[in-house]
Order: C-alpha cells, then structure tokens, then sequence
C-alpha cells in the first residue's frame, strides 16, 4: 500500500481549504495552485507550498491539466485531489494525472467516463434494478428529433447538458412553442460552462424531491452508503439547502433507494466517494437521476450525522486501503442542515453580486461548522462561482438543527456583497420548511422577496434613530458641515470614514 | 437639528439635541452608540441592543441589520424641498437608461435602434458567471440608443441602451 505524503489541490476557495485541513490532521504536505486573483486566497496561505497557474480565468487556470500536472510534477506531490467542479470529473484528468504517475484522489476514469456522463450511465443502467425516469437514452443535437422526442416523452420535458452539473444549461419546457429556444439556450450555456453543447431530454417530474445518497466504495469491491441527503431547496436548479437525513424517507425507502445506490456504483465498478442522485415524486417512487464522481459541495452534512470525514475516506480509499467498516456498522446521528451562503441578491431574482469582502465573521457555538475560503478584504469577482461559503449546524433532532441555524444565521455577519443570507432565514422559519413537507418548487411556491423584510415597527424605529445618529457620527468626525442629500455630492475627504463602497 | 428619517417604507422626525440623545415625537431617547469596525455600530437605543452598518453607495445611504439591507434616507428641511422638486421632474420623465444589473458579457441583443419595446419584454441577454440572465425593458416605448455590442464586457451599472 502506497502511503500518501504530499497532495496537490487542484481547486480554489472553500473546498481547497477543507482538503487542506484534513491533509494537516493526517500529516500529510500540501501544495495549492492559484489563478493570478487568487494570490492572496486562504488555500494559498494555509498550504505548504503554492503554485501560481499564470492566468486569470478558470480556462486558463483550474481548468488546464497540463499547467496542474507540472506543478504538481514541479512540487514532488505524489497524488492530486480536484475537489469538485472545475477538472474533477474530467476523464482525461483523471487520466493524465494516472500516467504521470500520480495518484488521483477520486474514481477512475473508466467509472468517471461510465458514471460521469449522463445518457451513457442510464444505458449501462438500463435493465438492472435502478429505476430510471423516461428520457432519451443519447444525447441529442437534431432540433427536429429532440422535438419529436419531447413530444412522445411528453410535456413538461426537462433539457440538461450531457457534461453538466449544478444546474447549469437545464431548462423545464413546458410548452412545445418554447423548446427551440430552450434548445438553444441550454445548448449554448452548456458549451460555456463544460466546453461541451450535447444536451438530452428528460421527462421533468412534478412536485419532485431531490434526494441523493453518498456512497463510498474501496477498490476491493467493498461499497457502503453513507444515508441521503435531502436537496429540494434549490433556485436555477441549484441548491441552496442542504439537510441529512431526508425528513420524507421511510426507513424501508432508506433501504431501498440505498441498495439502488450501491447497485448504481458497482455497475460502474466505482470506486471513492460519489453520490447517487435520485428524484423522488409526490406518490413516492423514486428515479435515478444521475451520479456525481466527486466530493460534492454538501458532503458536510453527511459528515456530521455519520461522524465520518469523506477527504480522509477519500485520500484512504486512493491509498488502497479497505473501508474497514460495513452498512450495519453505519447509523444515523441526529440532524444537519446546511446553508450555502452565496453572493446573490435574494431581492433580486438572485442575481449574482460581486464586490470587495469588507468583513466576515463567522458563527461559531454549539453545532455550528463554517467552511470558507473568504477572508476579510477579498474580491468576489466575475470569474468564478459565487459562493463564499457553507454554514453547517448539527443538533440532536431536525427542530434543533433548524433552530441552531436560525441562530447561526443571525450571528453570520458578511459585509460588501449582497448575500442568501436572509433568504437562508426565511426558508429556515417558514412552517413548510419546518413541516418537511416541500419539494423542488419551494421557492417558486413560496418565496416572494418582500418576505424576507424585517418589519417589526419597534426595530424599525430604532434602526432610524440608530442609523441618524451613525450618520451623525461620521459628519462629527469629519468636522465638516451637514450635507446629508444623498445625490452624490461625498466629499473627497469623507471618502475615507465612509469606505465607500466601490463597484 | 431636525430630520426626516425614512426607512422602509416609514417615516420618522427625529430632532437631534445632542450627539447621544435622539427625540422622536417629543419623547427623548438617549442612545448609547459605539463605532466598531468597517463601518458598524453598536447602538443601545433604551436596553435594545442593535449592531448594525451603514454604507453609502453611488450617493445613496444603506443600512444593514441582521444581513437585511433597508435604503436609509435622512433630509433636513433643505434637502426635502430639492428632493420634492426632483420628483416633479421625474414624473414628466420618458425615457430610461438600461443598466447593466452585474458585470457580465452581453450575449444577445434582441432589439434594435428605432425598435418599439413592450415594457416586460426581453431586450437583451447578460451572461454573468456562466448564466444568462435575462434583461428586460422597465418601461414601454422607443429604442432610441444602443450603446453597447454583442460579446462586449460590462461593467456593474454601466448603461447599455436607452428606451425613449
């Protein structure tokens, strides 16, 4: 068995750094490598050594295996770990970095290759016990045939990108008159964000519940999973809120979507930790949605209801060790939530916000996790996602869990971006939140933006009368003159007390 | 001093007698403030505690409390009537100029100079961390300028076109 000594992270912000931290409790050396905006990052800090990639864009950084595998090559690191996004389920990654002769830190890329890609793992699935949604079983570039298609799946059809993931190139048609534009929409927006425009079609469930189990296989056949995590809070089909374990499963579901899980990894002789996704619909039947070959950014969750750290299972499993533990060893540990705190105007359609991080202060206290990679005065830029980081809180039983975060909530100052933080509130003290009762349309049911307002008239008043005399404040340090209209008359010297805020 | 505090959507006159004492509607309050960092306050307004930030950004004030951001807007007596006679003009106003909600890169532009636009309707694609986003016209009438171009890069606020 070959032991790890020295890791090279090929990822940025939040998840770079919680690689970085598991590495230090195992002993093992780290190196980070940064895109040119990322000089000043905590994973640059906190690693042992740090590799520039020259470049600002992802395309000319993160993304460039050729750049990543010679500043491993150049540091000595004897394994990579792509962390998600980015290059971590690329194949030829995973390849590249095999024939280099390092380690990598994640499945192989035949399971990348079989799993990774969406209408190939429904083929290999197709007859076996996995129930699987009706879709089109290629991916698909003819408009005319994908319109045929769409039509004898039936409306509403769903469109995602073949390489895709986090939402991204997805969009519901609902009506035959809008697919061609869908078509190209998600056609474009996938060849954006994976180089890759192949698109399939799926049938779109209603009132569905995203529901994913975390599955960690060693590569002597052992596989186990880790129970679900319950995912139906999303906006852009994206996550937002994250909990573990499901408040909908039934034990014997549990059961059941766990073994279609396992059976999932072993038909693609998978190995490490990935996460099965399924999407489970109002009568309760549940259907594959497609295999994620990487840590996933929620992994948190199930981290603190099992007690396990996946980046050291992980970096275990590459080592080629065996799991050492069985499913009956595994149990569930009370209830986690988790927030992910996103630059985005929940005011605004969340639209993605960017700006300088004045201040950050995190919670902390009784079952409250933070991981980020955000410090105090650092720039949310244009060029990568705008999550700044993940509020995690664990308690006993769901209500204290939800409680706790409420909590935490409050306590997360974040200053310079519009954030979710708010909207994190809202979803957290709404009662079909806290029924556990909701699906995938939450936000779309539930959420208007005037919601999340504070309107207790005492708060308000004080608020004016605070805010008054903070203004009063500044103008007495200033020992200038009164000018409180705000039409953009701020004097050069006040600039300073002011931090104005630049755009 | 007097002011006119407004805050969502409330009004409040607030006479200020000295640095830490505030009277609303002739009850005295006296406030306890304490600066902390990056423009953040501690206020104690009676026993209520409040930590809040105030920033002021492209001439408007914020305030920010419990990570809800409310406009904060504090006249005195002069400033009211500028702001009075503003208004009356922005009510003869016809036109407006489409701001760019985020930097981005302009992916479409779906209409053209001399165009008449519906208000609520699509008039051009953003594409800001690998999304599009749509753009819509806020009122009805006329493209009169188009000031930017395909596959252009914008920043936060910069005016793309104008409408009337």
């Amino acid at each position: 068995m070959k032991r790890i000594k020295k890791v090279l992270v090929a990822n940025r912000g939040e998840i770079a750094v919680r690689i970085i931290r598991t590495c230090k409790d195992l002993g093992i050396q780290t190196v980070a490598v940064f895109s040119e905006t990322d000089r000043k990052s905590l994973h640059v800090r906190m690693a042992d050594e740090a590799v520039s990639l020259n470049g600002v864009k992802s395309s000319e950084t993160y993304l460039v295996i050729d750049k990543i595998i010679a500043a491993a090559k150049l540091t000595g690191a004897d394994a990579i770990h792509p962390g998600y996004g980015f290059l971590s389920e690329n194949a030829l990654f995973a390849e590249a970095v095999e024939a280099a002769g390092i380690i990598f830190i994640g499945p192989s890329a035949d399971s990348i290759r079989k799993m990774g890609d969406k209408t190939t793992a429904r083929k290999l699935l197709k007859g076996s016990k996995v129930p699987l949604a009706p879709g089109t079983e290629d991916s698909i570039e003819d408009l005319t045939e994908a319109k045929r298609l769409a039509a004898e799946i039936g409306y509403p059809v769903l469109i995602k990108a073949s390489a895709g993931g986090g939402g991204k190139g997805m969009r519901i048609v609902h009506d035959p008159a809008d697919f061609e534009k869908s078509m190209h929409a998600s056609q474009n927006e996938a060849r954006n964000a994976f180089g890759d425009s192949r698109v399939y079609i799926e049938k779109y469930l209603e009132n569905p519940r995203h529901i994913e189990f975390q599955i960690l296989a060693d590569q002597h056949g052992n596989t186990v999973h880790l129970f679900e995590r319950e995912c139906s809070i999303q906006r852009r089909h994206q996550k937002v809120i994250e909990e573990a374990p499901s408040s909908v499963l039934t034990p014997e579901m549990r059961q059941k979507m766990g073994e279609a899980a396992i059976e999932v990894a072993k038909i693609g002789t998978y190995y490490g930790a990935g996460t099965v996704e399924f999407l489970v619909d109002k009568h309760r039947n549940f259907y594959f949605l497609e295999m994620n070959t990487r840590l996933q950014v929620e992994h948190p969750v199930t981290e603190l209801i099992t007690g396990l750290d996946l980046v050291r299972e992980q970096i275990r499993i590459a080592e080629g060790e065996t799991l050492g533990f069985e499913q009956k060893d595994l149990k569930i540990n009370g209830h986690a939530v988790e927030c992910r705190v996103y630059a985005e105007d929940p005011m605004n359609n969340f639209l993605p916000d960017t700006g300088m991080v004045h201040l950050h202060r995190v919670p902390t206290g009784p079952g409250v996790r933070v991981d980020s990679g955000i410090v105090d005065g650092m720039e949310v830029s244009v060029h990568f996602d705008p999550m700044i980081s993940k509020l995690v809180t664990w308690d006993r039983d769901r209500n204290g869990a939800i409680a706790r975060m409420c909590r935490a909530l409050e306590e997360y100052t974040l200053s310079g971006v519009q954030t979710t933080l708010p909207f994190c509130q809202f979803v957290m003290k709404h009662p079909v939140f806290q029924s556990g009762n909701f699906d995938t349309h939450f936000i779309q049911n539930y959420f208007k933006p005037e919601h999340i307002e504070i309107d207790d008239p005492e708060t308000i008043q004080n608020l004016a009368i605070g805010g008054l005399n903070a203004i009063h404040w500044f103008i007495r340090e200033e020992k200038s003159e009164p000018s409180l209209s705000g039409n953009g008359a701020e004097k050069q010297g006040s600039l300073n007390l002011w931090k104005v805020r630049r755009k | 001093m007097k002011y006119l505090v407004k805050i969502k959507d409330q009004e409040y006159n607030l006479h200020v007698t000295g640095f830490l004492e505030t009277a609303e509607n002739g009850n005295r309050q006296t406030i306890d403030l304490v600066p902390l960092d990056a423009n953040r306050f501690s206020a104690l307004i009676g026993t209520k505690s409040y930590v809040f930030e105030i920033y002021q950004q492209n001439g408007e004030k914020f305030l920010v409390y419990k990570n809800h951001t409310f406009p904060l807007v504090v006249e005195d007596e002069r400033d009211r009537l500028v702001s009075h006679m503003k208004q009356v003009n922005r009510e003869t106003q016809t036109f407006a100029d489409i701001k760019a909600p985020m930097p981005g890169l302009v992916s479409k532009i779906l209409v053209t100079e001399g165009g008449v636009v519906q208000k609520g309707q699509t008039i051009l694609v953003l594409e800001a961390m690998k999304m599009e986003n749509d753009v819509k016209a806020p009122i009805a009438g006329e493209v009169s300028r188009i000031l930017v171009t395909e596959k252009q890069n914008v920043e936060k606020n910069s005016i793309l076109m104008r409408i009337g």
